[in-house]
Parts: C-alpha cells; sequence; structure tokens
C-alpha cells in the first residue's frame, strides 16, 4: 500500500505503475489553468464556482442566537462563511457580522486559533483597515458557530467596481491599500488573501481592506491533504491570486506575498483583466505612463526576493508616478542609460533595453502600444531625404543655370540627374533606412516578448544590402573612371554626360554620404554584438518568465541599444524632414522643377515608410497572437538559415535586375549601330537607356531593402504571412511600376553615348552651341543607309520595350518574392492551425 | 483568454470519439460495435469491481459482466443511451444495474455464462487488483468510479509508454514517469542527466514535453468515453473527487 507524499492519498503500489493517480489525474485538471507546465509550478484547480460552504442561517434565527444584534440582513457570502449586516443595539451602530462557516471552524483546536487570530485582528486599527469589534461563538444546532463583527463599510468592494475604473482612480486606491499593508505587516500580520472582494470602498472614499488573517486562519484549518484534495473545487484561498511561494510552500509566506497580490490587484484594476500566462504589459493595454509597468512588474516578480519588499516602497513608486507627470525628470529615478547621463555610450555598459529606460531617454513616445516612432520616424527621415536631395537639384540648377533665348533653362544635368536623382536617393536613402530601422527595431524590442533571431535579422535587414549597394555604386563609376583615365575614347562610361569631374563628385558623394553613414552603422552593430558576447547583460525576462519564475533566456540581442540614436536620431530627423519640407517647397516654386522627379521622390519614401509600418504591425500582431496563446515556439535555425537565403536570393536576382535595367542593356547593342549614324527615334531610347540607370539602382536598393526585410519579417515566430504583407509587397510594386512609367516618359534630355557624338566633342554648355551640335547629331543620323535602316527599326521596337520591361521586372520580382516568403512561412501538406485557436 | 478548455481535445477530434461514434450511429453499425467493444475492452474492470463490492461471487460477477458486455453489443441497449447528457460511464454503471435489476427475470433462460463468452478478459487479474486497492469501506459505486479512473490512467500511462517505445525511448520514459504527478523533487534531473549523458536542459524539456502529452492522452481518452468537448473537464473533476474523496 503506497501513501502519496503529496496529498496522502491511498493507492496500491501496482496502480497506474505505482504513481498516485490523484496526482495523475490532477494534471489532466492543471492544463487547464493556463499556467504554462514549467515544472516548478504546482497548480491548484480553479475554482470551479463560488461555492457557497455551510448552510445560510435566515436572519432571524441569527437573531435568536445573537440577541445583541437585530435588523440582520444577509449581505453576502463565500467560501469561508456568511456576512450580514446588523445593528448592535447597545451602541446603535451598524456591524458587518460574520458566521464562519461550520465546516472551517470544525477542525480540532480551531477555537484556540480564532481567538488568537481574533485578537491579532483586533490590533489592527488603521484607518484603510476594517476594523474587527468583537468576537465569539454560540452554539446552534449543536455545533459551534463562531462569528466576526467588524466595522461595517458603506460602499462596494473592488470587484464591483473593477470594470469602471480608470487608470488615475486605480492610482488612487494603491496607495491606500499599500499604507494598510504597510502597517499590518509591521506589526507581523499578513493578509494572505489580498483581492478584489477583499478591499472594499467606502462611499466617503477611503479603501478599506477586509478580512485580515481570516485567509490564515482557515489554512490552519485545514490538513495539508485538505488543502489539495478534499475541496479541489472549492475556493481556498484564490489561485490567481497568490503568490508563487504560497501555492508552492504556503507554511513559508511572509508579507511579500501580499505583495505579489497586491500586484495582482493593481494590474487587473489596469487592465481588467489578471496577469495569466503571457500577460501584455499593462501600458499596452491601455494608456498609461509606461513606469507603472516598472511597478507592476517588480510586484510580481516571482521570486520574492526580487520583489517590492515593502509595501511603501509600491506606495511610493505609484505615487512618483502619480504626481509627476512622465515628462518631468524630477519623477525619473536615476538615468538609467549612459546617453541620459551625459556619459559617452561606449564608457558604460548597456543597461538591459527596457520599456522604462527607453522611455527615459525622453527621445521616443512613451506608449509602446503602437510603436508610432517606428513609423513616423520614416515618415520624417524620407520627406527629410527627398528634401535634400531636392534641395542639391535646386541648388546646383541655380549656380549652373543657363537660359536660352527661347526661355529654356539648361544646367548641369550630370549633377542634377545623377548627383540628386540617382545618388542621393541610393545612398542617403539607404543609409536613412538603415537609421530608422535601428530605431525601429529597438521599439519593437520593446515589446514584451524577446525577438528571436534579432542578430540575424538586423544583418540581412541592414548589412548585407547596405554592402551590396555601396559596392554596386563604387564598382559602376569608379571601373569606367579608371577605363576612362587610360583611354578617354573609350565608350564605356556608365553615363552619357562622362566626365572625370561628374565621376569624381559621384564617388565623392558616395564616400561622403553613404560611406560614413553606412560604417557608422556597421561599427555600431559590430560593436554592440561584441559587447553583448562578451559581457552579457541582464536581459529583460519576457512576461511568462517572470510568471513562471523561469531564468530569463540570455540573448545577446538583447543587449541592443542605440543609445546614439536616441540621442541624435529625433534632431536629425527634425533637421532632415525640416530642410525637406523647405526644399520641397523652393523646388516646387523653381522655374525648372521637374514635378515627375519630384513625384518620384515622394513616391518612392512613401513606399518605404509603408514597408516600415508593414512590418512594425505584422510585428505586433504576430506578438498578440504568440501571447494569445500559450505555447511559443521561435522559428528553428533552419527556418532562420531559409530566411537568410531567401533574402540573399533576393539581393542577387535584383543585382540582376539592376544589371538588366541599367545602361549596359543599351550601350551593349547599340555600340555597333551608332557607329553608322542614329534615325531619330534612336534618340529616345538612348534617353531611356541614359535615365533608367538612376532608375536602375533605385530598383535594386528598393529591392535590396525589401529582400532584407522580407528576411527579417520571415523570421519573425511567424504563424501566417499575414495581409499586412501582402498590401506592403503590392503597394511596393505598385508604386515601383509608377515610377518607373514616369520615368519611361518623353525625354527631358538627349544623351548619347558613341564615338561619333564623343568625336563631336564636349556637349557645349550654352544653348546656341548645343543646338547646333544637336543639329549635327541629326544630320548625322539622317545619313544612314539604308539596309542599316531596316536592321534598326526592328531594333528600336525591340528596344523600347525595356521601359516596360524594367518597370515590370522588379514588380514581377517583388511578386515572386512575395510569394516564396508566403509559401516559406507556411507549413506544407496541412493547413494552417494555431493551436486553441481553431475555428470553432 | 489563455485558459481555453478544449485545448487538447479539439473539435475535430472530438467528431470521432468512440462515445459519440456510438451515439451517432447507434447499435448495428460496425463501426459503432467496434468502437463499443473497444471502450468495453478498457473499461470492463470497473463493473468488475462494482459488482464484487455488491456482493456477488467471483464466479457470478464474471458472468454478468461477460452476458451483460455481450448483451450491450448484440441488442439494442444502446436505444436507451441519450445522446444528449450521455457519457459513457454513467450508462455503462446505469445499465448494468438495470441488468443485473432484470436478471433475475432471465436467470433460468440463460445458462450460467452459456455461449456468450465474446469478450477475452483477464477476470483472475480484476480479481485480485479488487483485493489489492484499499477501498474497504466504500459504496459500490465509489469502487466502480475509482477502479475507472485508475483503469483510465493505466490505459493512458500504457499508451504513453507504448509511443516512448516506440521511438526507442522506453528509459527515458521510465526514468522521468514520476514526474508525470507533477513531483518534480521526486526525481534527480542531474542524476538522469548524468545517467542517460543528456543536459539537465534538455532532461527537464523532456520532462515538460511528457507532461503534456500524458495530458493529451488522458484528455482524448476521456474524451472518448464522454459526448462532448464540455464534459471532459467535468468527467475529470468527477474522477479526481472520486480519487481523492
Amino acid at each position: 500500500m503506497n501513501k502519496c507524499p503529496k496529498c496522502s492519498t491511498e493507492f496500491s503500489a501496482d496502480t497506474a505503475g505505482g504513481l498516485c493517480p490523484a496526482c495523475l489525474l490532477r494534471q489532466g485538471l492543471e492544463s487547464q489553468s493556463g499556467v504554462t507546465d514549467g515544472p516548478e509550478i504546482p497548480t491548484v484547480a480553479a475554482p470551479m464556482s463560488a461555492r457557497v460552504v455551510g448552510p445560510v442561517l435566515p436572519p432571524e434565527q441569527l437573531v435568536a442566537l445573537l440577541p445583541q444584534f437585530d435588523q440582520i440582513e444577509l449581505i453576502g457570502r463565500g467560501g469561508m462563511g456568511v456576512v450580514y449586516k446588523a445593528r448592535q443595539k447597545n451602541l446603535d451602530r451598524s456591524v458587518a457580522l460574520k458566521v464562519l462557516s461550520p465546516e472551517v471552524a470544525g477542525a480540532a483546536g480551531f477555537s484556540e486559533r480564532f481567538a488568537r487570530e481574533a485578537r491579532a485582528m483586533a490590533r489592527l486599527s488603521h484607518p484603510n483597515i476594517v476594523a474587527v469589534y468583537d468576537f465569539g461563538c454560540v452554539q446552534h444546532a449543536g455545533a459551534d458557530l463562531y462569528y466576526l463583527t467588524m466595522e461595517f463599510v458603506d460602499g462596494s468592494n473592488l470587484r464591483a467596481l473593477l470594470k469602471q475604473l480608470s487608470p488615475p482612480q486605480a492610482l488612487a486606491i494603491v496607495p491606500q491599500i499599500c499604507q494598510a499593508l504597510q502597517f499590518a505587516h509591521d506589526i507581523g500580520i499578513v493578509h494572505r488573501d489580498i483581492k478584489p472582494e477583499n478591499i472594499l470602498v467606502d462611499k466617503k472614499g477611503p479603501v478599506k481592506i477586509a478580512d485580515f488573517g481570516v485567509a490564515k486562519l482557515l489554512e490552519q484549518a485545514r490538513t495539508p491533504s485538505d488543502y489539495t484534495l478534499t475541496q479541489p473545487d472549492m475556493a481556498m484561498g484564490t489561485p490567481s491570486y497568490m503568490a508563487p511561494e504560497q501555492l508552492e510552500r504556503p507554511m513559508e509566506v511572509d508579507h511579500r506575498a501580499d505583495l505579489y497580490s497586491l500586484g495582482v490587484v493593481f494590474y487587473e484594476m489596469l487592465t481588467g483583466q489578471l496577469p495569466k500566462g503571457r500577460f501584455l504589459l499593462p501600458s499596452q493595454m491601455v494608456q498609461i505612463d509606461v513606469r507603472l509597468d516598472e511597478v507592476v512588474l517588480k510586484a510580481l516578480e516571482h521570486d520574492r526576493e526580487l520583489r517590492y519588499q515593502h509595501a511603501s516602497e509600491v506606495q511610493t513608486s505609484v505615487e512618483s508616478v502619480r504626481n509627476a507627470p512622465r515628462s518631468s525628470p524630477a519623477a525619473m529615478p536615476a538615468p538609467a542609460d549612459p546617453a541620459a547621463a551625459g556619459v559617452p555610450p561606449s564608457s558604460a555598459p548597456d543597461p538591459p533595453l527596457s520599456a522604462q529606460a527607453l522611455a527615459h531617454a525622453g527621445e521616443l513616445p512613451p506608449s509602446p502600444r503602437l510603436s508610432r516612432m517606428a513609423v513616423v520616424a520614416p515618415l520624417c527621415g524620407s520627406v527629410g531625404l527627398v528634401g535634400l536631395a531636392q534641395a542639391l537639384r535646386a541648388i546646383l540648377s541655380h549656380v549652373h543655370q543657363i537660359t536660352d533665348s527661347s526661355g529654356t533653362h539648361w544646367g548641369p544635368t550630370w549633377a542634377i540627374d545623377e548627383l540628386s536623382a540617382g545618388l542621393i536617393l541610393l545612398g542617403l536613402s539607404a543609409a536613412g533606412m538603415t537609421l530608422l530601422g535601428a530605431i525601429a527595431v529597438a521599439q519593437i524590442r520593446r515589446s514584451p516578448e524577446k525577438l528571436y533571431g534579432l542578430r540575424l535579422a538586423l544583418l540581412a535587414v541592414l548589412f548585407y544590402p547596405l554592402l551590396l549597394l555601396d559596392a554596386v555604386v563604387l564598382a559602376a563609376f569608379l571601373v569606367p573612371l579608371l577605363l576612362f583615365s587610360v583611354d578617354p575614347a573609350h565608350g564605356a562610361a556608365p553615363s552619357t554626360s562622362f566626365s572625370k569631374t561628374g565621376v569624381f563628385i559621384i564617388l565623392l558623394a558616395v564616400a561622403v554620404f553613404s560611406f560614413p553613414l553606412d560604417g557608422l552603422v556597421y561599427w555600431l552593430l559590430w560593436r554592440k554584438l561584441r559587447i553583448s558576447k562578451k559581457r552579457p547583460t541582464k536581459p529583460m525576462p519576457s512576461a511568462r518568465q517572470i510568471v513562471s519564475g523561469e531564468p530569463a533566456v540570455e540573448a545577446s540581442a538583447a543587449s541592443w541599444q542605440p543609445a546614439f540614436f536616441r540621442r541624435i536620431g529625433k534632431p536629425i530627423l527634425l533637421l532632415t524632414a525640416a530642410i525637406g519640407m523647405l526644399s520641397i517647397i523652393a523646388a516646387a516654386i523653381a522655374p525648372d522643377n521637374r514635378w515627375p522627379l519630384t513625384v518620384m521622390f515622394t513616391v518612392v519614401p512613401l513606399s518605404f515608410s509603408i514597408l516600415l509600418l508593414g512590418f512594425v504591425l505584422q510585428h505586433r500582431r504576430d506578438q498578440e497572437r504568440l501571447i494569445d496563446q500559450a505555447a511559443v515556439k521561435p522559428s528553428a535555425p533552419s527556418r532562420e538559415l531559409l530566411g537568410w537565403a531567401w533574402g540573399l536570393l533576393a539581393v542577387l536576382f535584383f543585382c540582376l535586375l539592376y544589371h538588366a535595367g541599367g545602361l549596359n542593356w543599351q550601350s551593349v547593342d547599340l555600340s555597333a549601330t551608332l557607329d553608322k549614324g542614329l534615325s531619330h527615334p534612336w534618340r529616345e531610347n538612348l534617353t531611356l537607356g541614359a535615365t533608367s540607370f538612376p532608375m536602375g539602382g533605385i530598383s535594386a536598393s528598393l529591392a535590396l531593402l525589401i529582400g532584407g526585410s522580407l528576411a527579417f519579417l520571415h523570421k519573425t515566430p511567424k504563424l501566417r504571412a499575414t495581409r499586412a504583407n501582402i498590401i506592403t509587397l503590392t503597394s511596393l510594386a505598385v508604386s515601383l511600376f509608377l515610377l518607373t512609367s514616369i520615368l519611361d516618359s518623353p525625354p527631358n534630355d538627349v544623351h548619347y553615348n558613341f564615338p561619333q557624338a564623343r568625336a563631336l566633342a564636349e556637349r557645349p554648355q550654352t544653348p546656341a552651341g548645343y543646338n547646333a551640335w544637336l543639329d549635327q547629331i541629326d544630320r548625322g543620323m539622317a545619313a544612314i543607309s539604308e539596309p542599316w535602316k531596316d536592321t534598326i527599326d526592328i531594333k528600336v521596337h525591340k528596344e523600347k520595350l525595356a521601359g516596360p520591361v524594367i518597370a515590370l521586372m522588379p514588380a514581377l520580382g517583388l511578386v515572386l518574392v512575395g510569394a516564396m516568403m508566403y509559401y516559406q512561412a507556411t507549413p506544407r501538406g496541412k493547413k494552417l492551425r494555431v493551436p486553441g485557436v481553431n475555428p470553432s | 483568454m489563455n485558459c481555453r478548455p478544449h485545448e487538447h481535445v479539439g473539435k475535430d477530434y472530438f467528431a470521432t470519439t468512440r462515445w459519440t461514434v456510438v451515439l451517432a450511429a447507434g447499435t448495428g453499425s460496425p463501426q459503432a460495435n467496434q468502437a463499443l467493444a473497444q471502450l468495453c475492452q478498457n473499461y470492463w474492470v470497473p463493473l468488475y469491481a462494482y459488482l464484487r463490492k455488491k456482493g456477488h461471487k467471483p464466479a457470478d460477477a464474471e458472468d454478468i459482466v461477460q452476458a451483460f458486455l455481450a448483451r450491450l453489443i448484440e441488442k439494442t441497449a444502446l436505444a436507451a443511451a441519450d445522446p444528449n447528457r450521455g457519457r459513457f460511464r454513467s450508462f455503462l454503471i446505469s445499465s448494468l444495474q438495470n441488468f443485473v435489476a432484470n436478471r433475475r427475470d432471465r436467470e433460468l433462460a440463460h445458462k450460467r455464462g452459456g455461449n456468450l463468452k465474446k469478450f477475452s478478459l483477464d477476470f483472475n487479474t480484476a480479481e485480485e487488483a479488487y483485493h489489492r486497492e484499499p477501498w474497504t469501506d466504500l459504496t459500490p459505486e465509489k469502487i466502480f468510479d475509482r477502479r475507472w479512473a485508475i483503469d483510465l490512467l493505466n490505459l493512458v500511462l500504457s499508451r504513453l509508454q507504448d509511443e516512448y517505445a516506440k521511438s526507442g525511448k522506453s528509459k527515458l520514459y521510465e526514468r522521468l514517469r514520476p514526474a508525470l504527478t507533477g513531483d518534480a523533487q521526486g526525481i534527480g534531473y542531474a542524476e538522469i542527466a548524468s545517467e542517460l549523458q543528456i543536459s539537465s536542459d534538455a532532461i527537464k524539456m523532456a520532462v515538460s514535453r511528457m507532461r503534456k502529452r500524458y495530458r493529451e492522452l488522458l484528455r482524448q481518452n476521456i474524451a472518448d468515453t464522454v459526448a462532448s468537448p464540455e464534459d471532459v473537464d467535468d468527467e475529470l473533476r468527477h474522477l479526481f473527487s472520486a480519487l481523492s474523496g
């Protein structure tokens, strides 16, 4: 015969393989309680219903038993007894009369303990504690009937108010509870059953805690086996509000258990929900100060050593939040990060990234509900970039502007088109996106759940495409420059307005704009990653870890904290946005404004913004979904690798596109035929070839970012590819298509890239010389011999397709990549099913 | 929001639990008969224990169980089962009670046992088990419920064991099995880890997996005997209180 050490059930040794059958069955029940199946948490079956224990004595009978009272009326009943309102005759005052259930009171030695506890309770004289007036015992139907008389609180309990409570009201209630608890704790009394039902709110205002010590009395009345077994469905204490140690080691409970319960009540007051499983931070559910998150989390620490140690501390924290608006520096504790303290970020270890630290930096909006910064930042940044490009263009046009007799404005086209359109966008937008992406990622980090594969994602999104872009840009200009230096007659220049100065300026721009920013980002990234390897900082535990007491998983990515960005990010963004706005206005009123370019510069950043918005939303949605269900699995390493591979593939694919959409297309085919001269239709194609270069570059840069971002998206623990993905991709494809169509519009400049044209010497910079130069070329084209013309016509037809093809290919590519990602994110062979949320 | 009552027993599973098949098809259809036979095979021992406690001699109890089961399968006893509130357990016990009450009338018509022995039931083991259990002071109904709970657990555990054996993890199962009761202190992770030469984290993971699977199996097997997913928890609580009360 065996006896279970845990629940003292007797069972035969060969029953259920020698295991206690009662404990085994309870395991089945426990899966219901919403607690994750960590081995450390014994859970108690949740109360099925508020079962009334014992008979309810009608008031008339009670009047007979307790003659000192009259006007007895029943006001409530619960697990531990029945509560009546009564009038104490001799003092003519209302009292609450609590008659303990005979079942509870029947235990041996109860009467002594009851007397002892009641005396202890009577010592609790505090405005926020329901006073105990008297206690006693009467005989009724052969059994002892224990009762307590207490102060009658004319109001209602917190449970009834919970739904209508606003956060400020909650903040007003909590300190009062704290005061009461601190008072009781100071004289060594632990409540043990803090819950909304026990917190009474008087109509006149004060908040009072009821039933001090009653829980202890009831616990002692039960034998250990009673505790877990005989009444599995009875509310004995309230598991949802009980501290972990109260469930695990009921005999070792101290005052800190009350603080845990207080944390639960606080959470419930703020959010209306219990902090079960992977709960959201309060500030994610309601609009409150994020500092309250810290208070709640600290009160809910699994380990009581990490919890608040005194109720007064909770009170201080809450009151500091309550009294000091979040913008006030006085309310903030000592700066959590070195940047805020004015210390260079490199000289101190980075603190763990927390909502509090971020909020205190004062740079980011305090509500992490939706990562607004991640949305606003790219918008501002993009506008800034547009403006910068426009400003440069406007300035250059103004400086070198030449007006001919017909009023047409001519400027140094190489500077305008290549520098403003191609390079600024290519270099700066990539760098800007890097910056903004980092901020966005930092924002995403604020969500309570750990983001898996963050490091790889960062690399994929930021590192790889940028490096490639720089390499491409450099190669595209450096190689022709070298060739041209060797042989000035060499025709392989990427730009028709090719000159040593032009290329130099382009290279300079790359070096000035792109490299430092990229380099900075890489350096920061590298430093963060390396530091985190050497000196792991304490990661912010996830909510589930807090609840279950699991040690927080060490995540080196968690130490990613862009202190630098927080310091300079906002000023930079504001500055660029301001410049952008001004220069857009300037460009709009400038005489040579070319609206298609303006549109282009607007569409592109917009699509960037949509992309970012998309992935922020996507991530949030995934987060919520994951939090919603208990079990979360990070994406497997193989999936991360796949994400990498897809990203790489996308990059390569679009490099190919870049190549195809660039100048080479034309120059290869044309160089042979153009020697013979030009027919008129060729001009357009040549122009197309020339202007499609920046466009090819833009497509490529966009595509690279998309590829990287998709890889990033893919690696979030994803349950399904959401609509956000599709919408993002579609909008990008459409905007790209529009963009390229605009660029394919009739040329506003003519570029030549063949030896004959170059033989006509450098393009004249005066309008008169320029027109003569054009005429000369026209004459050359007219002189094309007959057989060539046929060939050329055919070719012209083919070449004209280049525009739409160039426009379509990135779009197609995007759709293709999108489809691949979608496919990849969907488990094959079965329908997507999320445990627990299956459609019913 | 975390509390999803039927997490382990989804609706799709429920469409095909044995008892729902029986209830839906009624007797006569081959699937229903097969499902019912399987259920009876799993849960006949509680009937025996009940009868024994009722005061029937072992031989009588044997005969009654055999006859009862045979009749259950062959005849239209199931017509009495109300699909709306039927649980296999309560159906079985009330059917048996009716059967015993009516049996006297038919006792003459049927020879003892007779040709009805179509179930191969190991009554010796059942008799031994009956004597081993410490429940001397309980009512027959209580005995029935307890025996039922234990048979259910045995069934679940043996399935779990089979699953582990199939994937070649019998040893792991044997070592980790004590953790199924939720009692983590009983087993030394470190010791097991060194014995099986895997990390103690892996052990923890294995324990968690095993518990999860165990729960699934438990709930699934209970689901096999009730008519709707809502009843699983209720049945579980009932059995739990039967064991502990």
